[in-house]
């Protein structure tokens, strides 16, 4: 008998084996159906083991053995004995089976699931990528763009000191020149009063020319002084009554007005955001060019006049005149510092008047606009901030 | 480019090469001081004053104007400056303009409107203000160097 046996399979398969061997015993000789049933944890316990299904084979037919050998019914252990090994067997297969396809399934799961976090990781890798590329890219163009903005504040910088520079050597040299034009214009008064007696008519004349000489130097000297103030100024802006202002700038031009025979229409003027005294010189400015430049062959008529903007915004303010009028060609020019159209003789001025607007203008964010035609007249504007913005 | 002392030798008459003169310029009394200066020297000159560039234009445009030996022009002008009036006359008459004796009397010492102006032919001469008796006679000599070219 012991020749017939193969490997015990036991010590191989240790408790698996062990397990096997006596439930298979206790169902032999009991045939309950608890013990049956115990099959199925010896399949499964086999399959957890490892146990190969050959092997339970063998466990099987070693134990069977034993049994046969010192039963008393032999026909009835026959039918236990191949009913448990089926049961085993056909559970552990079934058991096999659906572990086979499901490790397939988690295989083929787990393959997939990599497949998609190694995409995800490559994309993840990719974005990080471009992110760190745009990163550099941003921060090399702020880079770029603060050294500019340190170059253009370094160079704006080194603008308005000049500016302030020539402007304070502006002034100082104008008021330097005051003094002495002054004292020219004195000793030229004394040499005319006092010595009318001995000066013929040629020395007359020639000291007439000296004296609207001297005269113009300190025009041109007053209106350089003022124009030269305005250059680097801060600009703090106050709230400006125009209406308010335009009544202060037509008393001082009130004999300028009388003279010239003209009527003023003054529109209704809105409150804007301005320097006072900045907004003064230029209204006074274009309404005594208005003045100025009459036509000789009709009554002066001058409007003021603002439009604003449905907000109050912005306002325009207009100076009319019905005067001589500026050709086109000459439009530009008007603005240039110490530009004229006109002879002294005609029309008096320094060339000051316009460009000091100009910059009032600029000062307060906009520009002068002229539209003109010769012989009808011409109309000056500005825009300001109304009060309101 | 002009020296008075080259011409030295014409000395003060040389002012009297100079019968009629085209004074451009708007100062009325550098008009009265070229008057004055020409009384000084002695010579009968007639001055025909423009006041401003746009007339001197209109004189010469007119067929009928008389000779003239000269034009001072000044540079500093309103509404037409004297290198405005130069590029003006220079396309308008061309080159029975670069034949004139024009002197540019100026307060301007920039370089730059020298340079300007001597990029006329017309020009012969430039000046900075004021005038003086060497300087009108020097203008007497080129007008003469002038005449005796075209003869």
């Amino acid at each position: 008998m012991k020749a017939l046996s193969l490997i015990d399979p036991e010590p191989l398969n240790g408790d698996a084996a062990r397990r096997y061997r006596q439930a298979l015993i206790a169902y032999a000789r009991n045939g309950g159906e608890a013990d049956l049933l115990e099959a199925y944890e010896c399949a499964r316990a086999a399959l957890q083991a490892q146990v190969a299904i050959s092997d339970i084979g063998e466990i099987h037919f070693h134990a069977a053995r034993e049994l046969r050998a010192d039963s008393t019914d032999r026909e009835l252990t026959e039918t236990r004995l191949e009913a448990f090994y089926l049961e085993a067997v056909s559970v552990y297969d079934m058991a096999l089976r659906g572990y086979g396809a499901s490790v397939a399934t988690l295989t083929n799961e787990i393959a997939e699931r990599r497949r998609v976090e190694e995409e995800l990781r490559k994309l993840s890798g990719m974005l990080t990528l471009q992110r760190d590329q745009l990163d550099q890219q941003v921060r090399a163009r702020t880079a770029e763009l603060q050294n500019k903005v340190e170059e253009l504040r370094a160079l704006n910088g080194q603008l308005r000191q000049t500016n302030q520079e020539q402007s304070q050597f502006t002034y100082a040299l104008s008021h330097d020149l005051k003094s002495p034009v002054n004292t020219m214009t004195n000793m030229l008064d004394f040499l005319a009063s006092d010595y009318q007696d001995y000066i013929d008519e040629d020395g007359q004349e020639l000291i007439s020319a000296a004296r609207t000489t001297a005269a113009r130097m300190s025009r041109i000297i007053a209106d350089t002084l003022c124009y030269s103030q305005l250059v680097g100024v801060e600009p703090r802006f106050e709230t400006v009554d125009l209406a308010q202002l335009c009544k202060e700038v037509l008393a001082d031009l009130r004999a300028d007005i009388d003279a010239a025979q003209a009527k003023v229409h003054v529109g209704a003027l809105p409150v804007i955001r301005g320097l006072p005294t900045q907004v003064r010189s230029l209204l006074q400015n274009l309404i005594s060019n208005g003045l100025k430049f009459r036509a000789p062959d009709r009554p002066c008529v001058l409007r003021i006049e603002a439009t604003s903007d449905v907000d109050d915004c912005e306002v325009e303010v207009s100076v009319r005149d019905n005067g001589i009028g500026i050709a086109a060609a000459q439009q530009e020019r008007i603005f240039g510092l110490f530009q004229r159209l006109h002879t002294h003789d005609d029309y008096p001025g320094t060339g000051i008047g316009l460009a000091l607007c100009q910059r009032v203008a600029h000062v307060h964010g906009g520009s002068v606009q002229v539209q003109s035609e010769p012989g009808k007249g011409s109309c000056f504007s500005v825009r300001f901030w109304g009060a309101g913005a | 480019m002009f020296q008075c002392s080259v011409l030295g030798g014409g000395g003060m008459n040389a002012a009297a090469e100079l019968t009629r003169v085209l004074v451009v310029d708007d100062d009325k009394f550098d008009h009265l001081a070229y008057r004055r200066l020409f009384k000084k020297a002695n010579a009968a000159v007639e001055l025909i004053p423009c006041y401003y560039a746009r007339d001197a234009l209109a004189y010469l445009r007119r067929p009928d104007h008389a000779p003239f030996d000269a034009i001072f022009l000044d540079i500093n002008m309103p509404a037409m400056n004297g290198l405005e009036f130069l590029a003006a006359a220079s396309a308008e008459f061309g080159e029975a303009f670069s034949h004139q004796v024009v002197a540019v009397i100026s307060t301007s010492m920039d370089p730059r409107d020298q340079e300007a102006a001597e990029g006329y032919d017309a020009v012969k001469a430039f000046y900075s203000k004021p005038m003086t008796i060497e300087k009108i006679a020097h203008i007497g000599a080129l007008v003469a160097e002038a005449r005796r070219a075209h003869s």
